[in-house]
């Protein structure tokens, strides 16, 4: 899988956690854009046309449910991770639109297996 | 005859007949003085001796004296009105073959059958005849007849003179004697003495008599007698069957009934034997207000002065009657008196009764425990203040085995409660329950001991009575060797002749009964008894609801303490969750960054194990923030029939490694073939995993030893209290234990004695086990390990309501 092909985009509120993230995946191999709330990331979807958003849910303005919904019913083909503090949300039938749902924690190495797979499976071909 | 003599003849008879000695003797003196005056050779007066037809007195005298003669053998008829003013007696007698005037028998006449009558009579009746006797026939002139009428007349008078003296002192007698009665009837209160004095007086009026007094008891015809003035018992056996004998007759008499020789049934022989002794028979019956209350009976043996005629008189009748009427008026009295004292005991009887109830009551109420209840209540049985059914005896009924066991053994104390005890008001109450147990207490111990080994197996051959008592829930009064059907020991615990079964109830079911004697209770009391024991079942029932009330008011403060510490925790816990997610996201940065630096950091520097501690710890950090996460997550259960045997082996397999370096030892006993459990499998792994965990760390903290191992063990058994199956899953170690004093804490959230612990382990195996509707159990044994025991249901339904703990989230 040649992981340059792919743009990531991801969507946090935290500056920490989007500088985290992308110098994280970049070493992975991915492209990788970075949008700060839900109302950017929808402005950029269009333009960037990514392959993969990984978003928070809470974040100021619109929240990441319904960031993913907005994004669905511009491309329904981009697969979204959802990535949350909140275990709990993982049972909520309002994520269940996401291809997949990380819990946030020290090590991103769940959150690289869920990008891994998400990927695999969207884009087989590749 | 010259008229001198005449005159000197007259004045004589005249001087006689008006002297003061008894009329018999004047008689004689006077029939005398005729003889030697030659008038006749015999003069005789026929008299009636009592009022009546006959004449039955013969007094006579000629010029040698008078004459000792019998009564005459017949009876002379009374002169008529038209009686001649003097007839040859041969008119009179004239054919000596007249079997009707002339007795053969009569020596008398027989020798001197000629003569002359003359009637002793004045204007308003006849008295008798005067008759001049002789053997041979003689003549008297006219005016000899004349004069003889004079004489006749003043002998008359004489005689009236004398019958209305006697009359008058008869009369002032009976006058006495009603004086006499009325004052004694006024005096006496009670029959029998009344009685005794009435019949001597009454025997002083009637001399030689004998009296009965029967007295008939309400409506039945039952005599109570009353007897006096017998001589003998030969006398007495005759008058009593005679009694006996008009004893059907004189119930339906409302006159006085004389029964003498002329009017008894001559069949009757008792009556034959009855006429050898007494002349007379007479019934007098008792009426008050149209009621027979009873017989006055008088037997006559007035017998010497007359073979055929009643010594009685009209007037004696009369006065019998008014006697009667008297003597009704005081039994009657003295009944109602009776009536009315009697009333008037019960009515005090009663009072005391019900005043006693009413504070037995009070102590039953008072009493707390249904032990007391009981003893409470067989005192107030047994004690002498109470109902006297002493001894009395309580069996207690155990449900599991339909049985009866004998519990208390009570009977009264010997000693009266003295009067000083009763008039404390101040504290009767506690005074009356002291006495109350102290009777109850008052048994011999062997007794008791003997008492307390009483079982009866079944009631079912119960006599019919006492079981109709228990399944009527009413008490019942049986004879007392009824009881030895029940057990042959009760008939020795309960002597007497009564024995009074009562059941007691709680909630209208059976839960004892109470033995006791009823030899000295009436059916009435009985109702009393019944009145008793329902305050008694009242109040027992009333500690049962008290117990209920206190137990569930301490369930209420418990459960409200727990409230109030889970409401702290609650907000403990939402503080918790809030402060752990806005930890969360610069955690995972400093992490992240901290791990970044890790890898850039070249080995065997300084800065490379800075920057693992700092990876570690932050890990360290997040592990707190997990669990603080998952103890206030809500819980959604997905239960489903789960394996236990394999979840356990699953969860021992994570510890493989980590109990390999330690050198703890495993085992692992699993019960095989056991049935699924319906359970949260992720949730129940947590609870596997934290208790791993524990154990663990209890060893591994423990300084010294090396023997060390944990055992794991699945298995099930029958919950006896819900009567279900249960799986069970015990975890022990060998570890240091919990300390006694923590021991309170442990399913506390945020208690730990771990210097790196949460402190949330055990509180969130508890709120799974509780979900789950199981039970955790910790059994410590300080400085010796730890054995958790966790038990589940095999199958339930989900919970419909949060459990206490379920209020946290």
């Amino acid at each position: 899988m040649d992981r340059q092909q792919y743009t990531i985009l991801i969507v946090d509120d935290e500056e920490n956690i989007r500088l985290l993230y992308r110098e994280e995946l970049e070493e992975e191999g991915y492209g990788i854009e970075a949008a700060a709330s839900g109302e950017e990331a929808l402005q950029m979807v269009p333009e960037i046309k990514p392959d993969l958003v990984v978003m928070d849910i809470k974040m100021p303005g619109i929240s990441g449910v319904d960031t993913l919904i907005k994004i669905k019913e511009i491309d329904k083909n981009i697969p979204v991770i959802l990535c949350s503090a909140y275990g709990d949300y993982k049972q909520d039938f309002s994520t269940w639109a996401s291809d997949a749902y990380v819990v946030k924690a020290a090590s991103l190495d769940e959150l690289k297996k869920a990008i891994r797979e998400v990927l695999e499976k969207r884009y087989p071909e590749k | 005859m010259d008229c001198r003599r005449k005159y000197e003849i007259l004045s004589k008879i005249i001087e006689i007949s008006s002297a003061t000695s008894q009329i018999n003797e004047r008689l004689t003196q006077a029939a005398h003085f005729l003889c030697v005056n030659d008038l006749a050779p015999t003069v005789a007066f026929y008299l009636q001796q009592r009022r009546g037809r006959r004449l039955t007195l013969r007094i006579a005298a000629d010029s040698a004296g008078s004459l000792q003669l019998p009564a005459p053998p017949y009876s002379h008829r009374l002169p008529s009105p038209d009686y001649p003013l003097c007839k040859p007696l041969t008119t009179l007698l004239p054919n000596p073959l007249d079997p009707e005037l002339l007795n053969p028998d009569d020596l008398f006449m027989k020798q001197q059958p000629y003569g002359w009558s003359l009637p002793l009579a004045d204007d308003s009746q006849a008295y008798g005849t005067m008759v001049l006797l002789g053997s041979t026939p003689f003549n008297i002139d006219n005016d000899t007849i004349l004069f003889l009428l004079v004489i006749c007349r003043q002998i008359t008078i004489a005689l009236r003179s004398s019958i209305l003296k006697n009359r008058d002192r008869l009369k002032v007698r009976r006058l006495k004697f009603l004086h006499q009665i009325g004052a004694q009837l006024n005096a006496r209160e009670d029959v029998q003495s009344v009685f005794s004095q009435l019949s001597d007086s009454a025997l002083t009026l009637f001399s030689n008599s004998a009296a009965i007094l029967n007295i008939f008891e309400s409506e039945q015809f039952l005599p109570e007698s009353i007897d006096q003035g017998f001589s003998d018992n030969e006398q007495r056996k005759l008058v009593l069957q005679a009694s006996r004998h008009q004893a059907s007759r004189a119930k339906f008499i409302s006159k006085p009934l004389v029964i003498d020789q002329n009017n008894a049934q001559p069949s009757s022989t008792i009556y034959q034997n009855f006429f050898s002794q007494f002349c007379a028979h007479i019934i007098l019956p008792l009426i008050s207000q149209g009621r027979m209350v009873g017989t006055l009976e008088f037997f006559l043996t007035d017998k010497p002065r007359s073979r055929d005629l009643l010594p009685l008189e009209k007037e004696d009748l009369e006065l019998l009657e008014i006697l009667a009427v008297h003597l009704a008026a005081t039994l009657e009295r003295t009944r109602t008196q009776n009536q009315l004292s009697a009333a008037n005991q019960t009515s005090i009887l009663r009072t005391r009764q019900l005043t006693l109830s009413h504070q037995m009551k009070n102590a039953l109420l008072a009493a707390d425990t249904p032990d007391k209840i009981i003893r409470l209540t067989l005192g107030a049985l047994v004690s002498d203040e109470g109902f006297t059914c002493s001894p009395a005896l309580y069996l207690e009924f155990q449900e599991k085995d339909n049985s009866w066991h004998g519990l208390f053994y009570a009977s009264a104390p010997g000693r009266a409660p003295n009067e000083s005890e009763h008039q404390n008001e101040s504290n009767h109450l506690d005074a009356l329950t002291n006495r109350l147990l102290e009777a109850s207490a008052q048994v011999p111990k062997q007794l008791q001991q003997e008492f307390k080994a009483l079982k009866l197996v079944t009631f079912d051959t119960a006599p019919n009575r006492c079981r109709q008592a228990v399944n009527g829930k009413k008490p019942a009064m049986i004879p007392a060797e009824f009881v030895t059907v029940l057990h042959t020991k009760l008939r020795s615990l309960l002597p007497g002749k009564k024995v009074v079964v009562i059941p007691i109830l709680s909630h209208e079911h059976p839960k004892g009964l109470i033995l006791a004697n009823a030899d000295r209770i009436s059916q009435e009391d009985l109702s009393y008894i019944t009145l008793f024991t329902d305050a008694a079942t009242l109040a027992l029932d009333n500690t049962e609801l008290y117990q209920r009330l206190q137990s569930s008011l301490a369930s209420l403060n418990s459960a409200q303490l727990r409230l109030s510490q889970s409401e702290k925790l609650m907000a403990l816990g939402e503080m918790a969750t809030s402060i752990a997610h806005e930890i969360k996201n610069p955690l995972v940065s400093i992490a992240g960054f901290a791990r970044r630096l890790h890898k850039k950091i070249p080995d065997q520097s300084r800065e490379k194990t800075y920057s693992q501690i700092i990876t570690k710890e932050i890990e360290r950090l997040e592990e707190i923030v997990n669990n603080v996460l998952s103890f206030s997550r809500p819980q959604s259960n997905k239960f489903e029939p789960q394996d236990l045997n394999q979840l356990v082996a699953e969860t021992a397999a994570l510890f493989a490694r980590e109990l390999k370096k330690l050198e703890i030892d495993l085992e692992i006993q699993l019960t095989p073939d056991m049935a699924a459990v319906e359970c949260d499998g992720n949730q129940m792994k947590q609870v596997l995993i934290n208790l791993f965990n524990n154990s663990i760390q209890a060893i591994s903290s423990k300084s010294t030893g090396n023997d060390h191992h944990i055992s794991v063990r699945t298995s099930y058994y029958c919950d006896l209290k819900k009567q279900k199956e249960k799986a069970l899953i015990e975890i022990e170690d060998n570890g240091k234990g919990i300390q006694e004093q923590f021991i309170h804490d442990i399913f506390n959230p945020f208690f730990t004695t771990k210097h790196d612990g949460t402190g949330l382990g055990l509180p969130i195996c508890h709120r799974i086990i509780l979900n789950h509707q199981g039970d955790i159990r910790i059994h410590n044994r300080e400085g010796k390990g730890v054995m958790v025991s966790v038990s589940l249901p095999f199958n339930h339904k989900a919970l419909a309501g949060p459990t206490a703990l379920n209020i946290l989230t």
